[in-house]
């Protein structure tokens, strides 16, 4: 069985091995995070929902019919993603019985605080924005891809592909300072940082 | 990418592992020397991981094979056999104690991973806070006293109970069972909607409240205000702003909430 296989993970997962969990975590955290981020909720609720769907995970593998059909991190995902929003279904039965809050309040702390959704929304624009050739050699990448296999793939020299990855980054940075919403972000942080 | 550098192109090499071993020590050497390349090398990293985690959930979310995920998914989460599941199968007090302790140990590393990877940006949300502070569910009047012996306005009734009460999921299902005829279609796009807005699906609601605004039915304020709102958390500033400037024109409940919220999306706006 190859090592980090879907199967091997889940064999792992059986025999209660720590480096599957690890494994889970390193690779998954950073996506499930933002689909919790995405739908609405918090770090903290992220948090909770990958640990939650991790252990849903072992319940789930532990079963003898269980039998993996798909891919181990889709699973991951459909398994968070029912966490949440069974969690989301909780949170507004009680919200229902909260008063809502006064205008005001909260006037002050919206002006001074930078937004991460904000931030990433800037993010994956300037992403989207690239030409195909930037937006698969990053890909590439950022899918862990070798830069010899994106090379390969893409009919392109290994050295080629370096030399162009780093200018795309270059130009996604370039793209993402460009950002009207950027700019204003930064203006807004100047302004306060002279008051 | 006229401001392309070397230095940069080095920064590129090294945060997607493209250098070799001495070239590493070098650039590590000048980031902890350089405070200007050390924030500009966390921001670097900030944009690779957000696109990293970004575009492994947008493979998760268009995999062909989710729906087979979502069914060894449901497994567990039927909420039916939900309760029986939480036994393990074969398993005793020492199993389920390591698998607690393996949520524990899984919650710490998750903690300490989200403080390291979001170190930079802050980590409050000024339009989550924005929408949480102006967000509320309908309240809806008891629909049941306007038909309670016919059986559609019976199951419309049962609907927003279910909505009123936060089962938006069942208030979902009710509604897409019914027919929608033209005379209960407004109720049925809109509780579906605010179902959706619920559950904090608001692609789904915007979907189905895009069309309600410009409908003229008698939910059209309403219609308005939770699209807005829909917009508000999706991040589309320009079209919320719009939609609450249109509203400001309606003498009603949303009135001051519309021309409030509009002049703080301003900032978004530009």
């Amino acid at each position: 069985m190859e090592k980090n296989s879907d199967q091997y993970i889940i064999e792992r997962i059986r025999n209660r091995e720590d480096d599957a969990f690890k494994y889970l975590q390193v690779k998954f955290q950073d996506s499930i995070r933002l689909m919790v981020l995405e739908m609405g909720g918090s770090q903290e609720d992220a948090k909770d929902v990958f640990s939650e769907g991790l252990v849903a995970l072992i319940r789930l593998v532990d079963r003898e019919d269980f039998e993996l059909n798909c891919k181990l991190g889709t699973l991951v995902y459909a398994l968070c993603k029912n966490t949440w929003m069974l969690q989301l279904e909780k949170q507004a039965a009680v919200r229902n019985y909260h008063a809502r809050k006064l205008d005001s309040a909260d006037e002050q702390d919206f002006t001074e605080e930078s937004d991460q959704q904000l931030f990433h929304k800037i993010f994956w624009e300037s992403f989207k924005k690239m030409d195909k050739v930037c937006q698969d050699i990053l890909g590439g990448y950022l899918k862990e891809i070798s830069p010899k296999e994106i090379a390969e793939q893409m009919g392109y020299s290994y050295g080629y592909v370096r030399k162009r990855k780093s200018m795309c980054h270059g130009y996604l940075m370039k793209l993402i300072e460009d950002h009207p919403t950027y700019i204003k972000i930064k203006q807004t942080e100047l302004t306060l940082d002279i008051e | 990418m006229e401001r392309y550098t070397d230095r940069n192109r080095r920064l590129a090499d090294y945060i997607y592992n493209d250098l070799g071993r001495e070239e590493i020590v070098e650039i590590e050497r000048e980031i902890s020397n350089d405070p200007e390349l050390s924030e500009s090398y966390q921001f670097n990293m900030q944009v690779k991981e957000y696109l990293k985690a970004k575009m492994q959930l947008e493979e998760m979310r268009s995999d062909p094979r989710l729906e087979d995920a979502e069914k060894l998914a449901g497994l567990l989460f039927d909420p039916e056999t939900h309760h029986k599941e939480e036994e393990i199968p074969g398993s005793g007090g020492p199993k389920r104690n390591r698998i607690r302790k393996l949520a524990i140990v899984v919650a710490v590393a998750a903690t300490v991973a989200i403080i390291v990877s979001f170190g930079i940006i802050p980590s409050t949300i000024s339009q989550d806070k924005l929408f949480d502070h102006y967000y509320e569910p309908y309240a809806a009047s008891d629909y049941s006293q306007r038909g309670a012996s016919n059986g559609i306005y019976s199951d419309i009734a049962n609907g927003i109970n279910d909505y009123k009460d936060g089962r938006y999921s069942q208030s979902i299902d009710m509604f897409s069972a019914l027919a929608s005829g033209p005379d209960i279609q407004p109720e049925v796009q809109l509780f579906t909607a605010l179902s959706y807005l619920g559950l904090g699906q608001y692609q789904e609601a915007e979907n189905i409240l895009e069309p309600a605004v410009n409908s003229n039915n008698r939910y059209q304020p309403e219609s308005m205000w939770y699209l807005g709102l829909c917009y508000l958390k999706t991040g589309e500033f320009e079209k919320a702003s719009t939609l609450f400037g249109r509203l400001e024109e309606y003498d009603g409940l949303y009135k001051s909430d519309a021309r409030s919220l509009r002049k703080k999306l301003r900032r978004f706006n530009q």
